[in-house]
């Protein structure tokens, strides 16, 4: 009885070495990856974090550890720092934009979802936006909604007589920034949710049809549920790039007027680079990390008990 | 296999905390450079040893320049082929970042990493004390005296720009220097009955009111940025930045002068430029007959001549409380930045000597369209009679020359006028109480001058 025990234990014991190889064997495989990663996203984050707690300004050769001074400044200048002011100008931008995109998306999705000839044009007229980079994208329509020579103000005044400042009121400028990234962008959350679409089985669709379901019913307890992973996927991916938004805010408004526009990571480049104070633009870069990792996590948490993966 | 990761994750992330902070503080104990109580130990040294700034050996140098127009870049590279055809150790190498923006970037890139830096650079004038603040920029004393560098001939205000507050030491050679300027469409002035250009704030103002009867449009019109705010409001009166540690933002001319110009704006008179095509807009305004006088840069004084389908005038500014009326230092400026090696640094002054001979600051001022910074070439009579018979705007611009100052010395002039600027735009355009957003505006600027 002893032996079959002292067998068997041998042969766990052996193959738990062989696993154990193997998984070594497949972790070196990974550590080039893994070095990359962390000396690319991770060692920065890292850096980051120990900036905010220096006087570093990047012109000067030394500088010292100054504790939490930086987070107090953060603290104690709260209403004349602008961070608070600029992160409700990135929400509001976020919020928007993400509006318009998830649902014109998946309108356009559900209008392109044919596979002829046509409709293939009709979405790849839709999507040619997204290969135009944000600075160039920025560029043109600093120039089409100029107030003075734009084309935007000349079609309105030979139409209703009036001009409109586009650029120069608050409001108007940050629906602006939200129109043009989203004209930008809704090819590519089209293209999305019609790939989402194609993976949802048509035994689905013939059930409810069988059972005299009409086109309103099919999409709103079949269609729409089982895009939910792909609108977390482009919620989630969206919601972290249209906070990072950037070039937008620099080459068509330059945050202005009167820090209508000035977006959170403008305001950090601006810290860094125009006031050469890295110290504080560290300190706002990481509480924005850190808002981002919490809003990430919250709606991955949620995805999980709310999300229907089962298409 | 998780935990295993999860611990290499961990010493890997401690690991490059520890390696930071151990460099840090290698780099912490180093004195820092280019600090008031550096400087005298530097022109000891330099009356001691004249050699220590001599180039001994053969090197190779970076210059990096901020030009993207061809003949300047053209005028450059055959100042870099001259020079270096003209001796045997020095080399330089010319790269052009166009633009100021781009050129501040990477430079501190470059001063951040340790590595990389020019040997000489062109940077945008009013950085030059930022720099010099924070020890980036070399002190240029010592150099000037081994090497027989003839300051006196260089213009007094522009060498002042160079210099930080209460300090003897030039950080940088003025390179490309301009001002603003008032350009006025005289075709206009006169067929609304005016015969002389305005000169003073009052006349400006008078013939606002008859530009605006008679044609509708207005007449004066500046940007939303430094070089042009802070002329129009020191002629106004005061500095709103005061001496450069506490704002005088509520001084009585500059209150006078923002509620008169509001009226005016109110009125239809005047403008003030904002958002990222004020440049554009201020000239498309003024050539499309939209704006009687634009206050511009001096360095596109051809470009004005040229595109103008009516008489046009030029003056160095407008008088207002100050009398005469200044201008500011603008443009670019020639630095050496601290961190090089000695021998780059030496090889860089040479280069800057070679480039701001007589001979060469005459030729560069007519291609670059910029300010004769040696007080020889403004009194060259040939030379001006020269650039008067290219562009006759020229020489009431010129004339006065001797009004052109520093901009305010402190080094946090950047930051400060941000705010200043977007306080004058929301009393302006925002329908903001003056008290209310100038006060805001008053605390956060004092803030920032006391460098918080």
């Amino acid at each position: 009885m002893n032996n079959i025990i002292n067998t068997r234990t041998a042969a766990a014991t052996r193959k738990k070495r062989k696993y154990s190889k193997q998984n070594f064997l497949e972790f070196l495989c990974v550590v080039p990856a893994l070095a990359l990663i962390l000396l690319t996203a991770y060692y920065p984050i890292a850096d980051l974090f120990r900036i905010s707690f220096t006087n570093w300004n990047m012109i000067k050769p030394t500088y010292e550890y100054v504790g939490l001074t930086n987070w107090k400044w953060l603290i104690d200048t709260w209403e004349i720092n602008h961070v608070f002011d600029s992160f409700i100008v990135t929400l509001k931008y976020t919020i928007g934009h993400m509006a318009i995109i998830l649902v014109l998306g998946l309108a356009l999705a559900l209008l392109f979802n044919r596979m002829t000839k046509g409709f293939a044009f009709m979405r790849s007229v839709v999507f040619l936006p997204h290969y135009v980079s944000m600075s160039t994208a920025a560029l043109i329509f600093t120039v089409i909604l100029n107030e003075r020579y734009g084309i935007a103000n000349a079609i309105l005044e030979a139409i209703a007589g009036i001009r409109v400042n586009w650029l120069m009121d608050g409001s108007l400028a940050l629906l602006m920034m939200i129109v043009i990234a989203s004209w930008r962008a809704i090819g590519y959350d089209m293209l999305i949710y019609l790939s989402g679409m194609q993976g949802i089985s048509r035994d689905y669709y013939e059930a409810a049809m069988l059972d005299g379901a009409n086109g309103r019913q099919i999409l709103f307890k079949i269609t729409l549920p089982l895009l939910a992973p792909t609108t977390l996927f482009l919620g989630v991916t969206q919601f972290i790039s249209s906070m990072k938004v950037y070039a937008l805010a620099d080459v068509l408004t330059a945050g202005g007027p009167y820090r209508a526009t000035e977006v959170i990571v403008y305001l950090i480049y601006t810290m860094a680079f125009v006031d050469y104070r890295v110290d504080r633009a560290a300190v706002v870069a990481v509480c924005f990390f850190v808002f981002l990792l919490i809003a990430t996590l919250l709606t991955m948490n949620v995805s999980d008990r709310k999300v229907n993966y089962d298409a | 296999m998780k935990k295993l990761i999860s611990l290499f994750l961990c010493a890997v992330m401690i690991l490059g905390l520890t390696a930071c902070g151990s460099g840090t503080k290698t780099e912490a104990t180093n004195p820092p450079a280019a600090d008031s109580e550096v400087e005298p130990a530097k022109e000891e040294t330099a009356a001691a040893e004249p050699g220590l700034y001599e180039v001994t050996e053969p090197i190779t140098i970076e210059f990096w320049n901020t030009y993207g127009d061809e003949t300047k870049q053209a005028w450059l590279q055959d100042a870099v082929d001259a020079f270096n055809a003209s001796q045997d150790l020095i080399t330089v190498e010319m790269k052009t970042i166009v633009d100021y923006g781009p050129m501040d970037e990477q430079l501190t890139a470059a001063q951040a990493a340790g590595k990389g830096l020019p040997g000489l650079a062109f940077i945008n004038a009013p950085r030059v004390l930022t720099y010099a603040a924070n020890g980036m920029t070399e002190p240029l004393n010592a150099y000037m005296d081994a090497c027989g560098f003839e300051l006196d001939d260089f213009n007094a205000g522009m060498m002042d720009a160079m210099k930080p507050n209460g300090s003897d030491q030039y950080y940088g050679i003025p390179w490309g220097i301009s001002s603003a300027v008032a350009y006025w469409n005289v075709t206009m002035l006169k067929e609304c009955g005016i015969d002389e250009v305005p000169e003073t704030w009052e006349q400006v103002r008078e013939a606002a009111k008859i530009v605006k009867e008679k044609k509708g449009v207005k007449t004066i019109g500046f940007l939303s940025e430094l070089n042009y705010t802070e002329v129009m409001l020191r002629n106004a009166g005061a500095d709103p930045l005061g001496d450069g540690q506490t704002a005088d933002m509520f001084n009585e001319h500059i209150v006078s002068f923002m509620k008169e110009y509001k009226e005016m704006i109110d009125a239809g008179e005047a403008e003030f430029f904002v958002g990222t095509d004020q440049n554009t807009n201020i000239l498309t305004a003024f050539y499309s007959g939209q704006l009687a006088c634009m206050m511009e840069t001096s360095s596109i004084v051809n470009a004005v001549a040229t595109n103008s389908d009516f008489e046009v005038a030029s003056s160095f500014g407008i008088r207002n409380v100050a009398d005469p009326c200044i201008s500011c230092v603008a443009g670019g400026a020639a630095i050496v930045p601290a961190a090089n090696d000695q021998q780059v640094k030496n090889a860089a002054f040479q280069f800057l000597m070679y480039l701001t001979s007589k001979e060469n600051v005459a030729s560069w001022s007519s291609v670059g369209n910029v300010y004769p910074i040696r007080n020889s070439v403004m009194n060259d009579q040939a030379y001006l009679d020269n650039a008067f018979a290219y562009e006759p705007m020229l020489e009431n611009i010129y004339n006065g020359l001797p009004g052109v100052v520093s901009k305010n010395k402190t080094p946090y002039q950047t930051s400060a006028y941000k705010v200043l600027l977007n306080a004058m735009g929301q009393y302006f355009y925002n329908g903001a109480d003056f008290d209310t957003v100038w006060s805001a505006a008053e605390k956060e600027i004092n803030l920032i001058l006391a460098g918080g």
